[in-house]
């Protein structure tokens, strides 16, 4: 490059740079707008990145997540099936007359089962079913 | 990413300007260009990103003089039906329009006139070669990155845009 060219070359640079001096104000206030959407399209997609490749930040959401799916399927099906309160009351009082060992002789008595058909079990009279087995007894 | 894309938007859109020679259109160009930088290369080195930058600059230019060919033919079939075929490649002549640039107010503003008339006349690739080499100061690599094109045509393509410039602007020259 000679040094008229080089001379001529700066003026060219010199010129055109001058000239985005003179650019209105309206259009730089669009040039800021849009520099600003784009730079909004970069923390969007920040969310996106951090999550695909950082792994401090999935895997313990991804932990949390799969322990959620496991106690939805596993352990709170487990504590209704031996929570007491998930069985009827009528079949409670039921049970609670086999497995007493003072009531065994009611259970054994042939009456009891007549009088059993022709009450029927409600929540209701749970409590007369109790004291009628005490009386029983 | 904002430090650089403020120190390069006047001079895109000053570019986008030149090659389309309208405000708003070089507005929509500059806006795409820096949405796929930021979204395509936000975290590539920041050396990286004026070659890629330019390089769809480039790339979007390029779009909408092709879209204003086609645009320009259906408007001539369409008002006047020739058999004559339009070989011509737009590419390479668009039109040159200095009342494009009524900001511009420079004490050399003759100059200035008559710097932006031989740009705007001088061929899109040419220009653009030019723009990138002596403006942003591109060197031959990057500037053939940018406009995907062999570094020999970079140094063919640069020639030829200051040989013109140097006649264009012959009276200004000491």
């Amino acid at each position: 490059m000679t040094i008229d060219e080089k001379t001529f070359t700066e003026r060219i640079k010199t010129t055109l740079t001058d000239s985005t001096n003179d650019i209105d104000a309206d259009t730089q206030h669009r040039l800021h707008a849009i520099r600003r959407k784009a730079l909004q399209q970069s923390s969007k997609q920040a969310w996106w990145k951090n999550i695909g490749s950082n792994t401090k930040v999935w895997a313990p959401l991804a932990g949390v997540a799969f322990c959620s799916v496991m106690a939805v399927m596993f352990i709170l099906p487990a504590q209704q099936a031996t929570n007491p309160a998930a069985v009827s009351g009528e079949y409670t009082a039921m049970f609670e007359l086999v497995e007493s060992p003072e009531d065994f002789d009611a259970v054994t008595d042939p009456d009891f089962y007549l009088w059993l058909d022709e009450t029927k079990p409600s929540p209701n009279n749970l409590n007369s079913m109790n004291e009628a087995t005490s009386r029983a007894a | 990413m904002e430090a650089f894309l403020a120190e390069i938007e006047r001079r895109a859109f000053r570019m986008a300007q030149l090659a389309t020679g309208n405000r708003d259109d070089a507005l929509d160009i500059v806006q795409d260009a820096m949405i796929k930088l930021v979204q395509k290369y936000s975290d590539h080195p920041p050396s990286s990103w004026k070659p890629l930058f330019y390089s769809i600059l480039e790339s979007r230019i390029m779009d909408w003089h092709r879209r204003q060919t086609v645009r320009n033919r259906f408007r001539s079939w369409l008002d006047k039906p020739s058999d004559d075929e339009d070989t011509e490649d737009r590419l390479e002549q668009h039109p040159a329009d200095i009342s494009s640039f009524p900001d511009i107010q420079l004490q050399d503003a003759e100059f200035m006139a008559h710097l932006n008339q031989a740009l705007s006349e001088m061929p899109l690739r040419q220009q653009q070669v030019f723009l990138l080499r002596i403006w942003e100061g591109l060197d031959i690599s990057d500037t053939a990155k940018a406009m995907q094109c062999s570094e020999s045509s970079v140094k063919t393509h640069y020639s030829r845009a200051l040989e013109k410039l140097r006649i264009a602007l012959k009276e200004f020259q000491p």
